[in-house]
Parts: C-alpha cells; structure tokens; sequence
C-alpha cells in the first residue's frame, strides 16, 4: 500500500459539507501481494471489548467527548472508566469490521479452486434486531414494541450482521421499558388489539388464563407453548424451562396471597421469557453430525429459523394477527396468517428434519419469498385496505425488500432535506406549472401523510419486487427497466389536500395524470430520460444534496463506486484537509462549482476521480430526482469519461445516466459486486476468500437461469456456508 | 472587570487559537467555576410551536418595531420583518410583561422573581429540521427527522454522556412527558443518535416508578422489586447459557456484555435502594395520593413528570432532565382546564385565527408551561448547592423551547427560546431579551449555537452541533448568551 494523504471534496451525510480526506494512492480494489493471507479473510471481524464507558447511549458509543472537544474544567482525579463508580457500565464499541471487504481482489473471491476446502462459517449467536422482534411476537408496526432499542448498529453494512452485536446497559433499560410488550399476547386470551390467533384459538391453554390454580400439567404445557411458539421457535431446553417453571410458580403462589389478577402474573411470567438469552440471542451454533472435516451442521430448527429470518421479519411459526375482515379468505377472513403461523411450512420441515433437504430449502425458499398479489395480503398487518390498493400487486418478502433497501441505501430518502426539490426542472417555472402543488406533492411523495397512494420509497421496492417476482435478468432489468410504478394522481383530485397528491408523478417526468387502476401506476417512462433504479428519483433523492447546486455528484459517484463496483473510497475518517466549494452562484451549476473546486485542485483529484466520474452522469437529475431542463443557463450536461474502470468495458466516455446504467448492467465485475451483497446481506456477514466456491456457485446459479436472484439466493442458502459452522479460533494474545 | 474565559481571549488576543491552550483554561475554569459542582440541564420542549409573541416584553417588541420599517402592529408572528442587522439587547426590567412569562413574576404568596435568572433569546433559527408541525427529535438534534428515524444525537443525550454532566448519578437522564392518545413511551423527540430514538416516558406513573419506585407505595415497591426480580432471572438464565457455551471467545463477549449489563441495571437499582434516605426526602407525592396523576387534564400530568424532575435533581438521581409537552405526532393534546371543546391543538390553531378563545388557549398553554417551569426553578431556588453560597437553580440552566418554531405550521425561521437559571454555569439571565437578525441574514444564529452553549456549559467546547453542514452560519456558543 502507499497510504499518503491529500485534500479532497466529498461527502458529508445528509449534507453539502467539504470534506477532506486522506486517500490511498491503492485505487480500487485492494489486490493483496499474498491471495493466501489470511488477515483478509474477513471472517473475524473482532470488537474490542476493552474500553469502558461512562455513557449510558443506547449505540454502546463508547466515546465521551466529541473528537476534537476540549473538556474545560475536568478534573475529576480519576480515570475515564471510574467515574461513575459502581454504576459504570462496561459497553463495547459499536463493531467495525477490521477489513473492508472491498479490498478483497474480485477475481481471487470468484475463483473455486479444485482442492478448496469444504466450506462453512463461524459459529455465532445473532441479537435479535428491532423489526425482527416486532414480527416474530406479531406485533404489528403501530405498537410501541417496534420503538424497541434492537436496531442495528449504524456502522454495519447491513441490518443483519451480528458480529459484535449484543446488549450494552443503556439498550437493556430501554428495553425494560418495553419488557411487557414482547408476550402481552401471551397474558390472556384476547389481548385487545393484539389478538393472536393460536392463543385466541388454542384450548389447550385457557387452563392458565382461567383456572385460579392451574395445575402442574397446565403450566408445563403453557409454557412449553409460550417458550417454543412465542419466544425461541424452538423446543425450550429442560433447564430453561424449569428455570422458567420455578418462576412462575413463585409468581402464582405470590399471586395466591396478593389477589394479583392473572394477567399481571402472566406479564411477569412472560417478561422473564423475554429476558432470556434464549428469547434476545437466536443461536448458529450448530451440532456434530459426524461431519468428516469437523464442522458442526445447523439444527433442524436452527436451519428454519435462519432460512425464515433471512426472508422475513417472523420466526417459523409465528401466530398470525386479528384484523377484521382485512386478511384473506384461506385465513378465515380475518387472520394474517393460518392457524400454524406464518411460515408454516418451514416450522413443519424443521419438526420433521425435512428442512435439511436442500430440495427442501429451495423449494421454502420460493414459496415465501414472494408474488403477486392484488390485495396485498402480505401488508394486512399494518396497512388497510386503502393503503394496499395503491400498491403494486408484486411483493415481496421483508427481508427481500429490505436488501435492495439497504443495498441501495434509499429508505431514509424522507430525512433528506431538498430545498426547492423542482428546481431546475420544468416543473420549477410558475408560468407553466402550478410549483406549489408540485412542492406540497413532493413533501407528500415522502410523508405519505394525505390520501393513500405509495410513498415514494414504496414505489421503487414495488417496481423492484416486479422485477425480483418475475425473475429474469434480475440485475439488468434493475439498472435499465424503464417500467416504473407511481402514484395515481386521480384518486384523491377532488379532495381538500389534492395539491399534495395531484403532482407526484412531476418527480418521474410524467406530464399527464396517472390513472387510479393498477396497470395505470405502472408507466414506461422515456428511454432517453430514466434508466432503472439508479435514475429512480428515490434513489437519486437519496443520495442528492440538500440544493440543488450541492455536489450530489460526490455522493452518487461514491455509492456507484463502492456499491456497484465494490471498490473503496477513503472514509471521512481520514479526512485531513478541509475542503470548500466555491460559493454558490446563481449562474454556476453544481457542475460548474465542483469543477471550479476540484478538478483543477491535485490535492482533491485522486480521491475524487473515484467519485466524480461516476457520479456526472446523474447530473441531468437535479438534488431531488427531477429531470433539469435548465442548467442555470445551460442545458443539462451528464456526459463524463471513465477511466481505469475495474472492468475496461466500462471504460470511456459516457452521455448521461441512462448510458452509464446500461454500461454498468452489461458489465460483469458489476454482475458479481451484486453477487457480493447478496451474500452479504443475507449470510449477515462479509465475504471472505474462504466464501469464493459458494460464491462462484451462486454466480454460476444465476446465470445457468437466466438472471435469476432466487436461483442466486437459493444457491446461497443451500451451501455448506449456509448451513454449516465452525468454531472461529481465538484471537492471538497482544503481545 | 470580571475575568471571564471570554473576555480574558479577547484581552489576549489569542482568538480561535486559544484551543491550543486548552491545559491552561482548562486549570483556570476549574478555578473558577463549578469545579466538581453539579451541571445539570433541563430542557422543556412544547410541541407543535411556542408563538414568539408570547415570550416577546414590551420593550422588546418595541425595541423590534424601532429597527424595522414593517409596521408591527397587531402582527401575531414578526420575525420575517426583523429589520435589525445586529443583534438586539433589550435590558431586563419587563421581561414579565410578556403573555407567558408572568408567572416569573413575584407572588402574593412569596413566590421569588425568577425575571432576574432569566432571559428570551429571539431569531434563532434551525431551518435544517424542516418545520412542519413538528420536527421530530430534529429540534434537538438540529437535524432533518421523521417520525421513525432521528437525525441524529439530541443535545440531552450529548449532554448525558459527558461524564463532567453525568457524574455519579445513577440515571444519565431523565426523560419525561406527555402526548397525545395512550402510548407510555414517545420516541419522536430525543435520540441517541442517527436512527437511536430514545424513549420518553409519557405515563407519570411509570416514570414515577422507575425513579422513585424503590421508596414508592406498595404497588410502586412491586413494580420496582419485580425490575429487580427480572434482572436477576435473567441473570440467572444467562449465566447458565455462559456455563454451557460452546462458540468462539467473540461470541461468547455477546452473552457476557449482556451479563454485565443486567449487573449494572442491577447495581443501579441498589444505589437507588441505598439511596433511600434522599429518595424519600424529596419524593413527592405518591400517584396513589397525589390527584395529578388520576387527572383527566393532561397538564396535570405534566405537572406530576415536572414533579418527578424537580425531586429527580434536588436528590441527584440525574443531571439531565427532558420534559416533553405533547411533541412529534402526539402534539394533539387537548386542554380541558383551557377549553370546554374537546378540540385538541391541531384544530386549535387550525381555528385560533378567528376565535380569541382558541388562540388564548394556545398561549395559556404556553403560559402554563412556563408556570410549570417557574415552580421547578423556586424550588431549586430554595434549595442550597451543597459547598457554594449559591443555590441549585444556579447550577441548573432550564431551557425552555418548542419541537418545530413558532408557529404550528412552522417555517423553522424563528425558534422563541427562555432560559432560566444557571448563572454559575455561566449564563448571563438577568431579564433581558436578546434577539438576533432574522433568518437569511448573516448575523443570524442557529439553534445549534445555543446547543453549543449548553455545551460550554457543560464543560466542553462543543463548537459544532447537528447536521447543518453549509447551512451552518457560524460554529459555537452564543457568547451573549453564556460566558465564561
């Protein structure tokens, strides 16, 4: 490596702030000299658990000043880690991986060597994360369980990694503030507005709601039940459970004294099971199964519960949700979910071993992970049937979404501020468009607040899982469809707030109403002026600056470079320099003042030539995804040249967005950078060069069908990587 | 000449420089200051506006009406016809002559003044958060927020990490509220970072519990007891699945930081136990006796969490207090000591342009909140700081702000602030009204300042704040706000 330091204009999140950072002369991917070196692999992304914090932040931050602050009158006379003296916590930095898994040579992570070893990953146990508890209690997103404190922590690629993820002392008090939530189901037979089908259903377990002594009988088999399908998806242990049984008889003896009504007993009983390690930390552990090379094979119901929390937000089995006359037909009309749970079958194939059947698997895999669906059933939950008919009839499942979600980082594109948000864009000019109805349907298009058409973040997961659902060249379609779904602005044109809802589709370009029917929302949108998800105004608002003149050049350069390309650029960290743009000009556009500040500086240019050339091409976009048809004078220019591109074919000069995407979808080293987040995502972990057979099996998968994500995410969870563990050596001793 | 750490640069000359001195200043405000005295911040936020005009005195709207050629007559909302490049100070004096700031006044019944520990800070403005009727917890944060996802860190939990702040407390803060509909827990208001909510306790009888269950009534003992009954089941369990753990030493730090988590709760929950003596000098009123909590008047259970607050800091349980008063979506709060129509403040201000009642509905609430805040400030005003001459409210700096700006659809242009208290903290509440040039203006400032105060205050220089990046107009404190 030749680490040396310059000054360079980037990103700032959610912002149009300067920065300068340190960058490496090493441009792209990382190439080690030794493809055998093992401190590459990634496979241990080790947390120092060694620093102490006064703190109390639910993130386990472990810092207690900002950098740079300078405490004034400090002088306590004790170390850091003795302030608080008995209370002090022990909270471990949030985990960051010690090895950007981009620096992993592409061509060595897609290279299955003859005599590679068999595969599998470390052994772990994975904290359960905040939307995957408020779906497996079936709580639906409206309760105040889904404000629990498990979210994932913020510097991980994605939700579903676990390393270093645990309980620190300020999550676990908030969590205590919600510690009745989690089973209130489990406290009586209807809980109000939380009525669950097996329990509302289930006799069996009247005895502990109704009897004034349940019997021995009756508290075993409640809470077998409550432990296996409410809290672990699987068999309680003896000891936990007679953990749990001493607790419970002391709670109904204490109970036999006080008058205490049922249902304060059972919240005491079920805030315990929920305090369990067993409720809090979902186990890969695995178990010997002879297996010659010594790894240890997922359990029957470990396998399920990975399968079923890689997919969905719900556990195999979890007892679906009372809402009237909202649920479909085979469920009785009025449940989300059959008698068995959500994901039935997958509870099934794990009772009867089938599950390890990679037929199996694939099959499952399928079955729920998704379709096409007019009603929307899969939304009956937490959205009504208003809600769902403005929706796409292709879904699919919560996991699903939330990787193109995460992958392309568009869910948070409401926290981005947009001044002006037409600006530049023919929509901007008062004497041609009413601009205030395009703003207030641009703050709508986030919000969602008026009427019940999508949100603009739902309209690209609904053309997304179009083209997920119909499965073929998956990744192409996503960076070219020009198939898009919008909002109708017909519905709701005669109502008080119609200024809010009659001008959504002004974003995409579109110039006449879309109609309130469900082939209306889909509409194809000109070739010359969108091409797939990077030129979704979703994604372009995302990852766009708070005006329009902001260098968004730098935050979409930088997503497409390490995003698409898997390559890094230097983080703002190692910013050394501060860097500004030339002031704003009304006659300068962004263009023009990121060139005036950058491409002439050569303190800048080494960093940014990894973001700047990708991201001219979307600036025929303004900030908020709008088409600009005027450039502060000038027609909108995106035309840029690539150079030193990690595939060749990208190489040269590009017109515009549109033209970069189709490049981009042509490409291999993009084919398999996609491959890479897949695995991410949804093994939770980084890849390693111990992963490049899996991965080259699910490369080969998709393309042996034709572009299909399923056949690729299939492949991935039927590997031995899936389903296989090992225990993951110590780190050496610090000298 | 009083030294100040202000003025003592500015003598040198050394300005932005000084930084590099820091040992040094550092040595001369220990000297100076606090020392290892309590800081302690409390931060009242109404939701869904304060209107400037409530917090505005006579002599400082006339002293607006002098330097703008607007005519402000009658004008309910002026900050867009501030005409001043500079900022103004306008004395102290009749600070309680404005609508809502009466009940710093002087009682028939010995109420203190509290005008002289107090001071309005117009014209700040925070257009990064986006207004709205709410900004979510972008109004502490200074950053763009939704309902579901914070920005980024509020000041309240910056403050509550500083070990300066939190000392040997046992809670790093308290945050406490009310809101519209049922829910015991809000999280559109404080936040422990980007995507971090931290959750506001909106039932008085929970917050009561968590705080002073250990010394509380039978059923307050219970709750309190079965806390600690489910720290050490849990306790219990995980040491078991410890004992039986086969993965890796990473692993395994995942169930032993849990383990060492639920000993702190639990060590927590014995200093409140040990700390019984205090808890029960300054509890108040239990909910089973005081009629605050079985209320159907929503302020009346403002009242008990200002209760709880109050008690929290005089027994030093915490030296962060966040009292939220209807905020993010729960700003539907309805008044039935205010109004006789259930209406609730959405449709108040909805309807309070041409209906007197409903606005002086709104500025009553106003008013009560800033009564709320006067009886928290006297009763630290009585109270000694243990080792000084001075009392607890000289050591304690109560902000009081809204969670969007100054009117119910909120431009974010003018966010009316009152401050009281805190002089040995370094703030400057005499009764005077500052009020900075209008948004746009380059001698405007921003929210983020006077969180960069409560910074200095708390004994860091916190220079930067939030998230509004080129919209930032100048770093730090408000120096007429806070010196040192």
């Amino acid at each position: 490596m030749r680490p040396w330091i310059c000054t360079t204009l980037g990103l700032a999140a959610l912002s149009t702030l300067l920065w300068a950072t340190a960058c490496t002369g090493d441009i792209g991917q990382g190439a080690p000299d030794d493809p055998d070196d093992t401190s590459v692999t990634g496979d241990d992304t080790s947390v120092s658990g060694d620093d102490t914090s006064l703190t109390g932040d639910a993130d386990g931050d472990t810092s207690t000043t900002n950098p740079g602050d300078t405490v004034i009158g400090a002088d306590t006379g004790q170390p850091p880690g003795d302030m608080t003296g008995d209370m002090d916590t022990v909270d471990p930095p949030p985990p960051m991986p010690t090895v950007d898994p981009n620096t992993l040579d592409q061509a060595a992570l897609f290279t299955c060597s003859a005599g590679a070893l068999p595969t599998s990953s470390p052994a772990r146990i994975r904290r359960v994360e905040r939307r995957e508890l408020v779906g497996i209690t079936g709580h639906p997103n409206s309760s105040s369980l889904s404000r629990n404190p498990f979210d994932a922590p913020l510097g991980a690629a994605y939700s579903t990694y676990s390393d270093g993820v645990t309980i620190d002392a300020a999550t676990l008090d908030l969590y205590l503030g919600t510690i009745e939530q989690p089973g209130r189901a489990w406290t009586e037979r209807d809980a109000g507005g939380l009525r669950q089908r097996r329990i509302y259903e289930d006799s069996s377990i009247r005895c502990m709601f109704n009897d004034a002594a349940p019997d021995a009988a009756c508290i075993d088999h409640y809470l077998t039940s409550l432990l296996e399908d409410g809290v672990f998806f699987r068999p309680p242990t003896p000891a936990e459970l007679d953990q749990l049984r001493a607790f419970t008889e002391g709670v109904l003896a204490e109970e036999a004294t006080t008058g205490a009504p049922r249902t304060d007993s059972l919240r005491r009983v079920t805030s315990a099971a929920w305090m369990m390690s067993g409720a809090l930390f979902r186990t890969e552990l695995g178990e010997d199964v002879g297996d010659p090379d010594g790894r240890l094979r997922l359990t029957d119901h470990e396998l399920a519960n990975a399968l079923a929390l890689a997919l969905t937000d719900h556990a195999p089995g979890t007892t679906g949700l009372f809402r009237y006359q909202a649920g479909p037909p085979e469920y009785g009309g009025s449940w989300s979910a059959p008698y068995e749970g959500y994901l039935a079958d997958i509870e099934a194939a794990a009772h009867d071993g089938t599950i390890q059947d990679p037929a199996v698997i694939g099959s499952l895999l399928r079955q729920y992970g998704g379709g096409v669906d007019d009603m929307r059933y899969d939304l009956t939950v937490n959205h009504d049937e208003r809600r769902r008919h403005g929706r796409g009839a292709w879904w699919t499942a919560e996991k699903l979404t939330r990787f193109f979600r995460e992958w392309l980082d568009y869910g948070d594109v409401a926290l981005v501020f947009k001044d002006t948000p037409a600006a530049t864009s023919q929509f901007n000019d008062p004497d041609l468009w009413n601009v205030g109805a395009v703003n207030s349907s641009w703050g709508n298009l986030l919000s969602g607040y008026y009427g019940h058409e999508s949100t603009i973040d739902q309209q690209l997961d609904d053309m997304i899982a179009r083209i997920v659902v119909e499965d073929q060249d998956v990744l192409r379609t996503l960076l070219t469809t020009r198939r898009f779904f919008l909002a109708s602005t017909t519905r709701t044109a005669t109502t008080s707030y119609a200024r809010s809802t009659t001008d959504t589709q002004r974003p995409y370009g579109v110039l006449v109403d879309v109609p309130d029917t469900p082939e209306g929302r889909w509409v194809t949108l000109p070739t010359d002026e969108r091409a797939g998800v990077l030129t979704h105004p979703a994604w372009l608002a995302a990852h766009g600056g708070n005006f329009e003149d902001d260098a968004s050049v730098v935050h979409r350069g930088k997503w497409v470079r390490e995003n698409l390309l898997c390559q890094t650029v230097p983080p703002l960290e190692l910013v050394m320099v501060e860097a500004q743009l030339v002031p704003s000009d009304p006659a300068k556009s962004a263009r023009q003042r990121i060139g005036e500040s950058i491409e002439n500086n050569s303190e800048c240019t080494w960093c940014h030539q990894l973001m700047n050339p990708l991201g001219y091409p979307f600036e025929i976009y303004n900030h908020a995804g709008f088409l600009r048809a005027d450039d502060h004078g000038s027609a909108p220019d995106g035309s840029s040249t690539l150079a030193n591109m990690p595939d060749p074919a990208l190489d040269g000069p590009v017109r515009d967005a549109v033209e970069l995407s189709e490049r981009l979808a042509d490409s291999q080293h993009v084919q398999r950078c996609f491959t890479r987040q897949v695995f991410r995502y949804f093994m939770g972990r980084d890849e390693t060069m111990a992963d490049a057979c899996t991965l080259v099996a699910m490369e080969s998968a998709y393309e042996a069908s034709d572009g299909s994500l399923m056949a690729m995410v299939e492949a991935l969870v039927t590997s031995d990587t899936f389903v296989y563990r090992h225990v993951a050596p110590d780190p050496e001793p610090m000298p | 000449m009083t030294w100040t750490r202000r003025n003592f640069l500015r003598t040198l000359g050394f300005g932005a420089g000084a930084t590099l001195l820091s040992p040094f200043f550092g040595q001369l405000a220990r000297a100076q200051a606090t020392g290892s005295h309590p800081r302690r911040f409390v931060i009242v936020v109404e939701g869904n506006c304060v209107e400037p005009t409530t917090l505005t005195s006579a002599n400082a709207r006339a002293a607006i009406a002098a330097a703008t050629s607007a005519d402000l007559t009658g004008r309910r909302w002026f900050s867009r016809q501030y005409g001043h490049d500079t900022m103004l100070t306008v004395d102290p004096g009749d600070l309680t002559t404005a609508s809502a700031l009466d009940p710093l006044a002087a009682g028939p019944s010995g109420e203190i003044a509290l005008d002289d520990h107090a001071m309005v800070v117009l014209g700040l403005s925070s257009k990064v958060t986006g207004g709205g009727h709410t900004t979510h917890c972008g109004a502490l944060s200074c950053t763009r927020s939704t309902a579901t996802s914070p920005g980024g860190e509020t000041i309240d939990a910056w403050l509550a990490r500083q070990p300066e702040v939190r000392a040997d407390t046992p809670f790093d803060a308290l945050r406490l509220g009310i809101t519209a509909g049922n829910s015991r827990l809000v999280y559109s208001t404080c936040a422990h970072g980007a995507g971090r909510p931290a959750a506001i306790v909106t039932d008085p009888t929970i917050a009561f519990n968590q705080v002073f269950g250990s010394v509380a009534s039978a059923a307050g003992k219970a709750t309190f007891n079965q806390r600690s009954e489910l720290l050490d089941f849990a306790h219990e369990d995980v040491t078991r699945a410890l004992s039986e753990f086969s993965g890796s030493s990473d692993e395994r730090a995942k169930l032993e930081q849990y383990l060492t988590s639920l000993e702190a709760i639990s060590v927590r929950q014995q200093q409140l136990v040990d700390m019984e003596a205090t808890l029960e000098q300054v509890k108040p009123d239990d909910p089973t006796v005081s009629p605050l909590y079985a209320s159907s008047d929503p302020l009346d259970w403002l009242r008990a969490q200002f209760e709880i607050a109050t008690a929290a800091l005089q027994g030093g349980l915490t030296n962060v207090v966040t009292i939220a008063s209807g905020t993010g979506y729960g700003f539907g709060v309805t008044y039935p000591s205010l109004t006789s129509d259930q209406v609730d403040r959405h449709d108040i201000h909805h309807g309070s342009a041409g209906n007197a009642e409903y606005l002086g509905v709104i500025h009553e609430a106003t008013r009560q909140h800033v009564a709320m805040i006067a009886r928290m400030a006297r009763t630290l005003a009585a109270t000694p700081e243990p080792g000084t001459n001075g009392s607890m409210l000289d050591h304690t700096v109560i902000l009081y702000m809204s969670d969007n700006g100054e009117q119910h659809h909120s431009t974010a242009e003018e966010w009316p602030v009152l401050l009281v208290g805190g002089r040995a903290l370094g703030f400057q509440s005499a009764g005077q009204t500052l009020v900075y040039p209008r948004e746009g203006h380059a001698n405007n400032r921003q929210v983020s300042n006077l969180f960069n105060t409560l910074g200095f205050a708390a004994g860091y220089e916190l220079v930067d704040f939030g998230n509004e990046a080129s919209t930032r107009i100048a770093e730090g404190e408000l120096s007429d706000v806070w010196q040192w």
